[in-house]
């Protein structure tokens, strides 16, 4: 360093030590980041089982090797779709490949409101007729059979659209079958019918069909929120968040990646399919959405299967059709058949009605009220996107609709004070307002829900309250309450983002608040949600719809008839006793309100519809499903009352789920299916080795536990800040080389 | 290049220079920020013991009262979680929000629900990879974990099981859980697995990864 002349001499002294220091912190930074690699790697060595490579929902075996799928699996759907349900016959054939006695646990998707009400286990030739036990009973009857070695198998439900076979001692060797037999809905909307059956056992793909019967799925009639719903009350409305393009988004590499090499060789789970539609009326637009079918049209119904035989369960079955133009009953009612062998007390009925579409079709004049939790749990993304589809929400409104919004965390704002038309500089005013909200701040609900509840000062206006929360709260039973005594004629929607909401409160809140519920999985997926709820919302509402029934004592269900959104059907269960039947008079009535105008339709219940009986079908009576369907619905009925009852009222209701259950032969949250085969078949000195892999499910049935995400990335602010320490280093060298040769 | 350069030697060197401190400020914000956000977990784990101390002891006194650590802290602790191997105590927030995530490790919201009442199989617990539960990854079959709930009882788990599991096509599902409903039996208050959750793969850049790393223990 002569050159002095050019710089003063402290400075580069300066710089050098401050190199230094720079260096080595890089040094320390880099061999930290290199230890880390190293646990890394070993961390993924110990992983001898291939957990990352199996397929959830399979049946995996455990040697003391290795694991390795011990059966090949196969599924059948039997299905005989009558009106507006189906009937599935679905069988599951396990075969245990290995060299030791097993007990296996299997979990399978169903549909969210399947009534499973017939089991049987079938091993070789033998039939055992699974019996419907209690939950508790039945667990303890698994249990003593596994012991004792006999052959014995347990269908319970997990979850509304979950459930698990567990079968023990299954020898060497052996093919064991197990049959159930349920009834499921078809959902209407906008005169398409659609079936949907959940197949999505092997993963590696998402369902993109699950989004396409998003709005059938919102469908109020149903109830399918069982008692197990502390994880799962939102079962079907997890749903919501997948979307059509799901497939697309979902990296087909990661597929190749993960794919289970013991699947490719020998783990082969298929399905096999066949569907009748026995409608007498004509069909057009038989469309499987995912899978190749073959359409074969015999006597008056058209048979359908799937086009390859080895189809894998990796994608949901859709088959939509529609009928021909105009053809679409406005009513139809269905009985119990009456054989002479059911004498029962009471006599069953299901009514569908289609209210009159798009003939009061002008726009109504609404209220909406919005309400967006701004808590701190709401920081980051999920507020960003409920602000984003709050805003795109404003954009749907009338200019004679009013609104206004409301902003929670510990405290409650308003907007305005009182709703205001949604004029452009309402709407203006609201987007800049809303953009300015910041998460922060507990979670108090109470003060605004109630805000949002009160009574309008416009009288005959059509209120909707828009919840948007991320919010888990413990006092759940306080705000039920609180929609229940408040609501009057207005209806409350809840909308649930982010990875965790509190789902029992949000589809509950819905339920008491006449809504709809709709959770957001996916964050990304919030705005595409909220247009398509808002352009739903915004349609005239069938509201205050009645019922009057020509017989008495009628006990229906749903019990107060949930508001009906264009293109939906009405679809009531009914029981009356039998001898309530001989003076009947025949017609039901039915009104409404659509917009202003009343709607009345008289139903005409001599002419009952013909539901075919499915031949083979694994129940010895013979009966269309009315009954089971009534007692499904009652059943959804009384979990409900069950999840709002005080702890004395709890028992009582549960022992009279578990009656009606055993009455009617269904699985329900406290009925199982059981069947033992008196045969020992392993003897004692023999082990039990198995066990089933009780993780890992397809993504589409439910979203059990919704994880957080737990990843702060904190190793990339090293990286980037070692990056930057790289090129400023190399700047200076540079400049220090130029420097040198300046001088 | 070397042309340009000379003439403009002066004006370059200076430029160089500014770029250089810049630069180099950047990366000590960098580094600042991913050091306060490990600094925040690792000392918010002090206060949250504190708390965890007081609540045991209000616990008692009154009833189940919630002790938040901080007084506009959105969670309060529900348990502890002792690494037996590792001799590392964390506090277990009452939810697995963002927010709880910074602090301590937390219960997942809607079976956290569950262990108030007492009434949980499973507990599943979540943790940031990078601050928490990068012990996670030291974890081995049969490592012992024990769990101190509120009420005071403490249960030792073993590891048996770890996995690693992608969000977009697998969720977690589990078996025990069933036996919750199991009312009559003494031990309902008995938890029968727990789980633990954390990203995957540690010491990632990336703060969405779709992968989880998933110890099950029981």
């Amino acid at each position: 360093m002569k050159g002095t002349i050019c710089f003063p001499q402290q400075k580069p002294q300066f710089h050098r030590s401050f190199f230094i220091i720079v260096i080595w912190i890089t040094l320390i930074t880099l061999v930290h980041l290199i230890i880390l690699g190293k646990v890394t790697a070993q961390e993924l060595e110990i992983k001898s089982i291939p957990y990352q490579d199996i397929s959830s929902g399979s049946l995996y075996f455990k040697n003391d090797k290795r694991y390795f799928p011990a059966l090949t699996q196969n599924s059948d759907y039997q299905v005989s779709v009558n009106g507006l349900l189906a009937r599935v016959n679905f069988s599951q054939t396990f075969k245990n490949s290995s060299d030791d006695f097993l007990e296996a646990v299997y979990v399978f998707p169903l549909i969210d409101d399947a009534a499973v009400d017939s089991m049987v286990m079938e091993i070789g030739g033998r039939r055992i007729i699974g019996k419907i036990k209690e939950k508790q009973k039945a667990q303890k009857l698994y249990k003593k059979a596994k012991k004792q070695g006999k052959k014995v198998s347990l269908v319970s439900e997990q979850r509304p659209n979950l459930f698990t076979t567990k079968i023990a001692n299954i020898a060497p060797g052996e093919t064991i079958k197990i049959s159930l037999s349920y009834l499921q809905s078809i959902t209407l909307n906008d005169e398409t019918f659609s079936l949907r059956i959940p197949l999505t056992i092997t993963p590696r793909f998402i369902p993109s069909s699950l989004g396409s019967n998003r709005e059938e799925q919102e469908n109020p009639n149903i109830d399918d929120l069982v008692k197990t719903t502390k994880i799962n009350a939102h079962g079907w409305a997890l749903n919501n968040s997948r979307v059509i393009d799901a497939s697309e988004i979902t990296p087909f590499q990661t597929r190749g990646e993960t794919f289970n090499k013991y699947d490719s060789e020998n783990h082969q789970q298929t399905i096999t399919l066949a569907i009748d539609l026995n409608t007498i009326l004509p069909l057009t637009d038989v469309i499987s959405r995912y899978h190749p079918i073959n359409k074969t049209q015999f006597n008056g119904k058209l048979s359908i299967t799937l086009a390859d035989n080895k189809t894998l369960l990796n994608q949901d079955f859709v088959l939509q059709w529609q009928l021909t133009q105009g053809k679409l009953p406005k009513a139809a009612f269905f009985r119990q058949l009456d054989n002479g062998q059911t004498q029962s007390d009471y006599q069953y009925g299901l009514l569908m009605l289609m209210p009159p579409k798009r003939v009061y079709a002008q726009t109504i004049n609404k209220e909406v009220v919005y309400i967006i939790d701004t808590s701190g749990s709401m920081g980051g993304v999920a507020m960003r996107q409920a602000k984003q589809s709050l805003i795109t929400a404003l954009d749907f409104l009338n200019p004679l609709d009013s609104f206004n919004i409301i902003a929670f965390d510990d405290n409650t704002q308003t907007l305005f004070r009182l709703s205001k038309l949604a004029s452009i500089d309402n709407i203006a005013q609201a987007k800049h307002w809303v953009s300015s909200l910041k998460a922060g701040g507990g979670t108090k609900m109470y003060p605004a829900i109630e805000q949002a509840l009160q009574p309008s000062p416009r009288d005959n206006t059509y209120r909707q309250v828009i919840f948007i929360t991320d919010g888990s709260v413990g006092n759940e039973y306080e705000l039920f309450a609180l929609i229940d005594k408040n609501l009057a004629n207005t209806r409350l929607h809840t909308i649930g983002i982010g990875s965790a909401p509190n789902g029992y409160f949000m589809s509950q809140a819905a339920k008491i608040g006449r809504g709809t519920y709709r959770y957001i999985g996916n964050i990304n997926e919030v705005k595409e949600q909220m247009t398509q709820l808002f352009s739903q919302i915004s349609k005239p509402l069938m509201q205050n719809i009645e019922l009057t029934w020509p017989i008495a004592q009628v006990e229906m269900f749903p019990e107060q008839v949930p508001d009906l959104y264009s293109g939906q059907p009405l679809l009531i269960s009914a029981r009356w006793p039998r001898d309530a039947d001989k003076n009947i008079k025949q017609v039901i009535n039915v009104s409404g309100k659509l917009a202003s105008k009343i709607w009345q339709e008289q139903v005409d219940i001599t002419k009952e519809g013909k539901i075919k009986i499915k031949e083979g079908s694994t129940k010895n009576i013979v009966d269309n499903g009315v009954a089971q369907w009534w007692a499904r619905e009652k059943i959804n009925h009384l979990t409900l009352l069950h999840r709002r009852s005080s702890a004395q009222n709890k028992t009582d209701l549960k022992s009279q789920i578990t009656q009606l259950a055993l009455k009617h032969q269904i699985v329900s949250p406290y009925t199982s299916f059981i069947a033992i085969e008196e045969v020992v078949s392993r003897k004692q000195n023999k082990l039990l080795k198995s066990r089933g892999i009780k993780n890992l499910m397809p993504k589409g049935s439910t979203q059990v536990i919704p994880l957080a995400n737990t990843a702060l990335g904190v190793v990339g602010y090293f990286y980037f800040s070692l990056l930057l320490i790289i090129i400023a280093l190399f700047i200076r060298l540079l400049s220090k080389k130029r420097f040198k040769n300046s001088c | 290049m070397l042309n340009l350069n000379f003439n403009l030697n002066l004006k370059g060197k200076k430029v160089a220079y500014y770029i250089t401190f810049l630069l180099l400020l950047a990366a000590l914000t960098s580094l600042a920020l991913g050091g306060y956000l490990l600094i925040k977990a690792h000392f918010a784990q002090y206060l949250l013991i504190k708390t965890w101390q007081q609540q045991t002891v209000a616990g008692e006194l009154k009833n189940n009262r919630e002790v938040k650590p901080w007084p506009w802290a959105d969670f309060y602790p529900v348990a502890k979680l002792s690494f037996e191997r590792f001799n590392i105590t964390q506090i277990v927030l009452n939810n697995d929000s963002g927010q709880a995530l910074a602090f301590g490790p937390g219960i997942n919201q809607i079976k956290g629900a569950l262990i108030d009442r007492q009434s949980a199989g499973v507990v599943v617990i979540s943790a940031h990879n990078d601050t928490h539960f990068s012990i996670l990854k030291e974890l081995r079959l049969n490592d012992r974990v024990k769990l101190t709930l509120k009420s005071g009882r403490t249960q030792v788990f073993k590891v048996d099981n770890i996995a690693i599991m992608d969000t977009q096509t697998e969720q977690l599902i589990l078996i025990n859980d069933d036996e919750q409903y199991d009312h009559n039996n003494d031990n309902k208050s008995l938890i029968k697995e727990l789980v633990l959750v954390t990203c995957y793969p540690f010491n990632s850049v990336n703060d969405e990864t779709k992968l989880r790393y998933i110890v099950y223990l029981s």
